[in-house]
């Protein structure tokens, strides 16, 4: 086998021990909210997501960049920046109150 | 109209062997896999047949890779990426032959050849941390992987005629 030979056949290895199934969903669970979702409400809730965690303790410079899709990632987001100041306070508890000053959210969580 | 979960369902193992081969490590493939598949659904085109739509699919891969090279996000394996095209389609092209390569390796007769191949192709161990975990020596657990490959290709051939 030469070396692009030898490289093929690892990678076919890799592809015999280890299904990829679980990228095929995450694929098309990404691509689902794109052909329906409006920018601007993500972008709007993004900037809620950030205040809540900046109120609770965060810094909005240190959010990373993200897509917010759904209250999940609303969660990880607020939570993700949270631990990055070392503060981690954004629970449940806080997301619920998120989503009752914002309804959006709660649209968020009915579509996605 | 495009069918945008069969595609994906379809193609995307194939996409994401292209892209190993082409020089991404199993993250990046992930990654641009992704990308490959986004930008078809933000620029439909139409399907004909599996063979033209696969055709297509790497095309738009090989787009993605070549400007993640440029933007130091993925190094090519080769230089001769049409060298790896070919390669590709003798070998990581047809699931027939990844369905007959798990076939032959659950036929492999050595149980530690198995679990070795298990950590090192399931796991992403390197050949010295299976050396640690089997207590073995590191020479061993690689000459016993190019042995197996060699076994395995053979097997493979031996039921697709690849």
């Amino acid at each position: 086998m030469n070396d692009i030979e030898s490289r093929a056949m690892d990678i076919a290895l890799e592809s015999a021990v280890r299904r990829r199934a679980e990228l095929a969903d995450r694929i098309i669970a990404r691509a689902r909210p794109r052909s329906w979702f409006a920018p601007a409400v993500a972008a709007a809730c993004v900037t809620v997501a950030f205040s809540a965690v900046w109120l609770s303790g965060g810094s909005r410079g240190d959010a990373p960049p993200a897509v917010v899709r759904s209250l999940d990632d609303v969660l990880v987001l607020a939570r993700t920046t949270g631990r990055v100041r070392g503060e981690g306070r954004f629970g449940d508890r806080e997301l619920a109150a998120l989503v009752e000053r914002c309804p959006r959210l709660r649209e968020l969580d009915v579509r996605g | 109209m495009l069918d945008f979960p069969a595609l994906v369902r379809r193609h995307h193992e194939m996409v994401w062997r292209y892209l190993r081969l082409l020089g991404c490590d199993a993250a990046q493939s992930d990654d641009l896999t992704q990308e490959t598949f986004l930008a078809v659904l933000q620029k439909p085109f139409e399907q004909r047949d599996d063979t033209s739509t696969a055709a297509y699919l790497r095309t738009v891969a090989r787009h993605l890779f070549l400007m993640a090279v440029r933007a130091a996000r993925c190094r090519p394996a080769f230089e001769d990426l049409d060298a790896a095209d070919r390669v590709f389609e003798r070998i990581l092209a047809d699931a027939a032959f990844i369905d007959a390569l798990r076939e032959c390796v659950e036929e492999l007769p050595d149980p530690r050849t198995r679990r070795i191949l298990d950590l090192r192709y399931g796991s992403g161990s390197s050949g010295a941390e299976i050396a640690a975990r089997l207590e073995l020596k590191e020479a061993h657990v690689n000459t016993l992987v190019a042995r197996a490959k060699e076994s395995l290709r053979a097997c493979v051939e031996g039921k697709v005629g690849a």
